[in-house]
C-alpha cells in the first residue's frame, strides 16, 4: 500500500506561522498528533472522508472532534442551513427559528424546560456556571480532575495567561470517588453552588471511565440534599449516547445540560438547557455575544435531529463503532497485542495495554494516517453515521499494517 | 513565603543547581580550567544553610559537580541567605561567606578564577561563537544548565510546582541529532532528579534536529510550535507530560537571563 505524502500541508503550514502564532491555534496544532505522518490542513470533506491540500483522502474517525455526525457536506443538512441563509442571518434581531429552535431542544432533552443557545461548548459551560452561582448565591464550583469543560480561564488544561484567582473557587474531585466528592462538600458546606461533571469521564492521555453503578445516583442524591446545581457538560457526548441527552442514558437528573459538537453537524452552534427553577435566575445572567442568534446554524441543527431521528443515528454509531472496538482488539491481538478500548463504541479511545507513554500508540495511528485512516493517538475518537462497513473493513486492514509496524519497532505483547 | 524571597529563593537553587554544576563540563573541556586545577583532591562546596548546595569533588584531573551540601569538605563557602548567594553570583554586592578550610586558601583563589572563567562560556562573545567547536559545546552548557534548571525552578517555584503536581511521574529525554548532548529529567512525585545521557524507558523523548537548532530554541530564537510541526523538534511518547515540562522549562527566563 502506498503512503502519503504531505508536502503541500507543510507548504501551508510554514505560510501559516508566519501570520498565525504556532501556524495552526488550540488542539488541531500537528504537535497534538504526529508530526510528518498526519496531513495540517483539510480542504474538502464528504461524508465520513475528507480529503488535504495534497489530494491525499482520509477516513476521518475524529469526526472534526465530534461535530461531524451525519457526514461532511450533509446535502440535508445543508440545503437547510442555505435555505436559512437565502432568508438572511445575522440581523438585528433572532429569527423565529430561534424560537422553534429552542422549543425543539426543550421537547428532545429530558426534563428541561427551557434551552439558550450560543456557539462553543465553552460559552455555554462558563455560562451556567455562573447561573449555578447567581441562583445558590454561593461561590463554589466543583468538577471532576482531568475533566475538559472548555478552554475558558477557570477550565482550560493549559497555562498560558492563567491567574491562581481565576480558580480560587473551582475545586476539584476524583472521577468514581464518593468519598473525595464528599470531602468537597464538606469541606466547603454551604458554600458550593454547583457541580459541572461529564455523564462518563472522558479525559485525554488515559482510558475513558464509565459511571461506577451507584455513581450517579450517589451524586444526584447530594446534590439535592446539598441543593447543589448539577450542570451536566454533554457537549461531547450529546446525541452520541441519547438524543434525550446523556443523562437520559446513564439515568441522571441535571439542573443544566451544556450542548454543542454534534448538534448541528459541524455547523456552529452550542445551547444549554435547564429546569424550570432556573429560569428566571436564567433570565438576569447576561448571555450574549454577537453571533449567539446566527440562524443558519439553528436551520442546520433542527434538520441534524431530525435526521438522527430518522436514521437511528446513536444505534448505528454505536453499531458502526462496535464494529470498528472490536475490530481493532482482534487485529491487534492477530499481531501479538493486547488493545484497550474504553468509553462507549461510538467515543471510543484505544490504548495499548502495556504502554503508558503513547509511543506504541503514536506509531499505529501515524502509520494508519500515512495509509489514509485518521485516528488520534491521544483523544477519543468518534464515529457517524456517514461511517459505513466499508470503512471500518479498510480501517482494520490499514490498522493490521500499522500494528505490524509497531511490532517490528517495538515488538508484539 | 513571599514572592520577592521565593523568587530570591528559587534564583538561588538555579545558580547553585543549575549553572555552577556546569563547571565540571569547563574544566573537562577548556585546558586553562583543567591546569587551575590540576593535581586537585578535594571537595569544594558553596551552599546557603537549609537551602541550595553545590560541592566540586576534584580528584585525578577530573571534576564533578554534585548537588547539595556535605558536612565536611575541604573548603566550605557557606553564604547565609539566597539574597546573598545571588548577589555573590551576580556581583551585584559585597557578600563574604563564612569559609571553611581557610588554610586551603590558595586553592580558593584560583577556584573563584574557575567560576570567573564560566563567563566565557555561559556569555560567550560573538567571535567565540564562531568557532565549531566552542558553539557545540556552548550550546551543550547550556541545554544541561536548562534541564538542571528544570529541577531548581520545579521543586521549588510555587507556581510552577502547582503545575508539576498533575504530571506524570517518569523520565523525559532530550537529546540532539544526530550526535549532540543528550540529558533526562526524571519526576517522582513534585521531585526532579536530572543526569547526564538517556534515559531508561522514558515517558516522553524530545529530539531537536540538530546542534543549531538547540542553540536557537534555548535563546528562543525559533517558535517552539513551529518547529514541531515543521518536525524540526519532534516528541514521542507523553506528549502531555512534554507541554507540561515545557513551561518549567520556559520559567527559568523569569529568573536568570
Amino acid at each position: 500500500m502506498e503512503t502519503y505524502k504531505f508536502d503541500k500541508s507543510y507548504e501551508w503550514f510554514e505560510r501559516a506561522c508566519k501570520v498565525i502564532p504556532g501556524g495552526v491555534i488550540g488542539h488541531k496544532h500537528p504537535a497534538f498528533t504526529v508530526p510528518g505522518s498526519y496531513p495540517y490542513f483539510a480542504s474538502r470533506g464528504e461524508g465520513s472522508h475528507y480529503w488535504d491540500p495534497d489530494g491525499n483522502e482520509f477516513i476521518d474517525w475524529m469526526c472534526g472532534f465530534g461535530p461531524m455526525v451525519l457526514g461532511y457536506n450533509n446535502p440535508v443538512v445543508d440545503a437547510a442551513a442555505q435555505e436559512q441563509a437565502k432568508l438572511g442571518d445575522g440581523m438585528s434581531h433572532p429569527g423565529p427559528i430561534s424560537i422553534e429552535y429552542a422549543e425543539m431542544m426543550v421537547k428532545l432533552t429530558k426534563g428541561m424546560d427551557w434551552c439558550v443557545y450560543g456557539k462553543n461548548g465553552a460559552d455555554i459551560t462558563t455560562w451556567c456556571m455562573r447561573l449555578a452561582r447567581e441562583y445558590t448565591g454561593r461561590k463554589k464550583i466543583l468538577i471532576v480532575r482531568g475533566a475538559y469543560h472548555g478552554a475558558q480561564a477557570w477550565s482550560t488544561p493549559s497555562y498560558g495567561g492563567i491567574i491562581d484567582e481565576d480558580r480560587t473557587h473551582v475545586h476539584f474531585f476524583e472521577w468514581n470517588n464518593l468519598d473525595s466528592f464528599m470531602e468537597l462538600i464538606n469541606t466547603y458546606k454551604g458554600q458550593v453552588a454547583g457541580v459541572m461533571m461529564t455523564p462518563y469521564h472522558h479525559c485525554i492521555y488515559a482510558d475513558q471511565q464509565m459511571p461506577a453503578p451507584g455513581w450517579w445516583e450517589a451524586i444526584g442524591k447530594v446534590c439535592k440534599q446539598e441543593e447543589l446545581i448539577l450542570i451536566s457538560d454533554d457537549v461531547r457526548a450529546g446525541f452520541r449516547l441519547d438524543m434525550a441527552g446523556s443523562h437520559a442514558y446513564f439515568g441522571y437528573e441535571p439542573d443544566l445540560v451544556c450542548y454543542s459538537k454534534a448538534i448541528a453537524n459541524t455547523y456552529p452552534i452550542s445551547a444549554g438547557l435547564g429546569t424550570s427553577k432556573l429560569k428566571e435566575t436564567a433570565e438576569h445572567v447576561l448571555f450574549t455575544g454577537t453571533f449567539f442568534s446566527s440562524m443558519v446554524p439553528m436551520a442546520a441543527s433542527i434538520a441534524t435531529v431530525k435526521e438522527l431521528k430518522r436514521l437511528d443515528g446513536v444505534n448505528y454509531m454505536m453499531k458502526i463503532g462496535k464494529a470498528l472496538c472490536d475490530g481493532l482488539v482482534s487485529v491487534g491481538k492477530s499481531n501479538g497485542f493486547e488493545i484497550i478500548m474504553s468509553g462507549p463504541y461510538d467515543i471510543p479511545f484505544m490504548r495499548f495495554a502495556r504502554e503508558k507513554n503513547f509511543m506504541l500508540k503514536q506509531l499505529f495511528s501515524g502509520e494508519a494516517a500515512i495509509r489514509g485512516v485518521i485516528f488520534h493517538p491521544h483523544h477519543n475518537w468518534f464515529t457517524s453515521c456517514a461511517h459505513t462497513e466499508e470503512d471500518v473493513k479498510k480501517s482494520l486492514e490499514v490498522a493490521d499494517i500499522a500494528f505490524k509496524k509497531v511490532k517490528d519497532k517495538y515488538g508484539s505483547d | 513565603m513571599d514572592k520577592e524571597k521565593e523568587k530570591e529563593l528559587v534564583k538561588s537553587y538555579l545558580y547553585l543547581n543549575a549553572v555552577l554544576p556546569q563547571l565540571e563540563e569547563i574544566i573537562a573541556y577548556d585546558a586553562e580550567a583543567r591546569e587551575l586545577t590540576k593535581g586537585w583532591n578535594c571537595t569544594i562546596q558553596m551552599h546557603v544553610p537549609g537551602g541550595a548546595g553545590v560541592r566540586f569533588v576534584f580528584k585525578d584531573g577530573k571534576c564533578e559537580a554534585k548537588l547539595g551540601a556535605v558536612s565536611m569538605p575541604t573548603i566550605s563557602l557557606r553564604i547565609p541567605t539566597p539574597e546573598a548567594a545571588n548577589k555573590m553570583i551576580e556581583n551585584t554586592g559585597t557578600v563574604i561567606p563564612m569559609i571553611w578550610g581557610f588554610w586551603n586558601i590558595g586553592k580558593l583563589g584560583k577556584f573563584m578564577k574557575l567560576t570567573k572563567l564560566m563567563e566565557k562560556y555561559l556569555r560567550p562573545s560573538e567571535e567565540d561563537l564562531k568557532n565549531k567547536d566552542f558553539f557545540e559545546f556552548h550550546t551543550r552548557v547550556k541545554l544541561m544548565m536548562a534541564v538542571y534548571g528544570m529541577k531548581a525552578v520545579g521543586e521549588h517555584d510555587t507556581y510552577v510546582k502547582g503545575i508539576v503536581s498533575k504530571v506524570p511521574n517518569g523520565p523525559m529525554e532530550i537529546k540532539v541529532l544526530p550526535d549532540g548532548p543528550v540529558a533526562h529529567i526524571v519526576l517522582d512525585n513534585g521531585k526532579f532528579a536530572v543526569a547526564k545521557g538517556p534515559a531508561a524507558n522514558p515517558m516522553v523523548v524530545m529530539e531537536i534536529k540538530d546542534i543549531k537548532l538547540a542553540y536557537d530554541m534555548l535563546n528562543a530564537n525559533v517558535e517552539f510550535m513551529e518547529e514541531l510541526g515543521l518536525c524540526r523538534i519532534r516528541l514521542r511518547g507523553h506528549v502531555g507530560m512534554a507541554e507540561s515540562l515545557a513551561v518549567v522549562m520556559e520559567r527559568i527566563g523569569l529568573y536568570i537571563s
